[in-house]
């Protein structure tokens, strides 16, 4: 059998469970063919479940082995891996239970995996220095309503059913926990910060449309025209202020400039 | 052809035991990295990873350039493990004797190729292409395996041993691997180090196994035994000061226990050398 036809029953066979490369084995001995192969094709199996159950840890707890073993099935029987780094191929879970059921009939568990994802996201993304408050004393007066921000790159909003974050903590710290019932919504704000360590923290509906505005380019004046929807125009400025100092706290903003 | 330089005894370097290397500065001669697992956009890892090679002389070992494949090369992979090696200036970069996947696919496994000439054609073709990408010889690991091909025509260590000629390549010879391909294939593990040429040779590779009984498997994740021990030291008399390092990916000890396997390491290598019997 020629290279590239060896290859692609090999492969086959691992993803497939087909029997073809049987017969270009020899049998060692103790073991036949196909006990040989099989070492392979159980190593793949075995391997790729692994890599979703060291990404996803809290959600192989809410699922318990048995059904995060279901998952994982489902998973690596749909989505061969494409990825030359481990690193990648679990990252699509989320989007893999939100569109397949019994997955997607249960929002908490494809929450917890978009939560974890985004943590792991957080852990990896690209550097970029963070600015302190100071830099806006670089800007006149007269152009910060036109103040635009850039933000570093691990920086991400996510709306979750209400309690995603309140049982991620309790799970990690080995605290029991009861899985969230409620219809509400949360948005977390999850950034890479000091030491490294992603971070993140619940924040509330008006910093949520804040920081929502401004990271998709809003100038300040927009994001006070936003807040003044909800709030008195004077509140809204405040409120702005507050939140823009709030991010350079956390290292959140990495560039400023007018529109 | 100039051999780097030795680089001593070193380890893996494996993110659980990051706190005892920066805080502790321990006596390893050099660290290894799997080249994939720095191959991320920033973060911690490779801020890390800048840290610790301040301290120390860094190999880049990578596990998914799937050298063996009939698959087209990876451009995208080969141009972020240049600029991966542009930051981390290695020693040397290696990656295995082996293929991953066909047709976009990637199997996350070290597959096993078959030991024959149109194989052999293919395989040093390949390396050739890849060094003159990365501007640098490239170090080749055989592979532990646990199929044999019908279609062979060569043992695995005259094909090994043809790829580094004709590839002008180096070699990182994983002594473990081959205790384990002894078994599960039935042949002399000492006749495989026989047959490499030393001048190859840069790297030896050392690390755990399990045995099934009827095979065994390279899992990384047990001491290393005392028969990889003794085939350790007769690579040592054929290879002399290649650089050594030990491999634990699972079942992590105390680090101070992988310090303790390293000094053994390096009391084999200074041994006055004598023959031993075959350990397979």
């Amino acid at each position: 059998m020629k290279l590239a036809a060896l290859q692609t029953a090999f492969q086959d066979a691992i993803l497939d469970e087909a029997g073809e490369i049987i017969a270009a084995i020899m049998p060692s001995r103790q073991l036949d063919s196909a006990a040989r192969f099989a070492i392979y094709a159980d190593a793949y199996r075995s391997r790729l479940a692994e890599f979703l159950a060291n990404d996803y840890p809290v959600l192989h707890l809410a699922l318990d082995d048995q059904d995060f073993g279901m998952l994982a099935a489902a998973y690596i029987d749909s989505t061969p891996s494409a990825h030359r780094n481990a690193r990648w191929y679990a990252h699509a879970l989320p989007d893999f239970m939100r569109a397949h059921t019994p997955w997607c009939d249960s929002k908490i568990f494809a929450d917890l995996a978009l939560f974890e994802r985004a943590l792991s996201d957080a852990f990896d993304a690209a550097d970029a220095p963070s600015l302190d408050a100071t830099a806006l004393g670089s800007i006149a007066p007269d152009e910060q309503p036109r103040l635009c921000f850039a933000f570093t790159p691990s920086v991400a909003l996510l709306t979750l059913q209400q309690g995603t974050a309140a049982y991620y903590e309790a799970a990690i710290e080995n605290q029991a926990a009861s899985l969230p019932e409620t219809a509400g919504e949360e948005t977390l704000l999850i950034w890479r910060g000091a030491v490294q360590q992603p971070f993140y923290r619940i924040v509330e509906e008006d910093e949520a449309l804040a920081l929502a505005a401004a990271t998709s380019g809003a100038s300040l004046e927009e994001i006070c025209g936003l807040l003044s929807l909800r709030n008195e125009a004077e509140t809204a400025a405040s409120q702005a202020a507050a939140f823009l100092l709030h991010w350079f706290a956390d290292g959140l903003v990495a560039g400023l400039s007018c529109r | 052809m100039q051999k780097p330089s030795p680089l001593g005894f070193g380890l893996g370097l494996r993110p659980i035991y990051y706190p005892d290397i920066l805080e502790q500065k321990p006596p390893v001669d050099w660290f290894e990295i799997i080249s994939e697992n720095f191959m991320v956009p920033g973060g911690r890892p490779l801020s890390l990873l800048d840290a610790i090679r301040t301290d120390y002389p860094i190999v880049m070992h990578g596990v998914s350039m799937s050298i063996g494949s009939t698959a087209p090369l990876d451009h995208d992979y080969l141009s972020a493990l240049k600029a991966l090696a542009e930051r981390v200036e290695p020693a040397w970069i290696s990656d295995h004797l082996c293929w991953t996947g066909v047709h976009g696919a990637n199997l996350h496994d070290l597959l096993p190729m078959p030991y024959t000439e149109e194989a052999l054609d293919h395989v040093v073709a390949r390396i050739a292409r890849v060094q003159d990408f990365l501007g640098r010889r490239i170090a080749i690991e055989n592979v532990s395996s646990y199929v044999t091909f019908a279609s062979s025509e060569m043992d695995e260590w005259t094909f090994v041993q043809e790829v580094a000629e004709r590839a002008d390549c180096w070699l990182l010879l994983d002594v473990n691997n081959i205790f384990v391909s002894a078994f599960n294939h039935d042949f002399d593990a000492t006749a495989f180090l026989h047959a490499i040429k030393p001048d190859r040779v840069v790297q030896l590779h050392l690390a755990g196994h399990s045995d099934y009984g009827t095979h065994k498997i390279d899992t990384h994740d047990e001491p290393i035994c005392a028969k990889v021990w003794a085939l350790y030291e007769e690579a040592c008399r054929c290879f002399g000061s290649a650089s050594t390092l030990i491999e634990r990916d699972d079942n992590f000890p105390p680090f101070a226990e992988l310090v303790a396997e390293l000094d053994h390491a390096r009391d084999i290598a200074r041994k006055p050398h004598t023959a031993v019997e075959a350990v397979a």
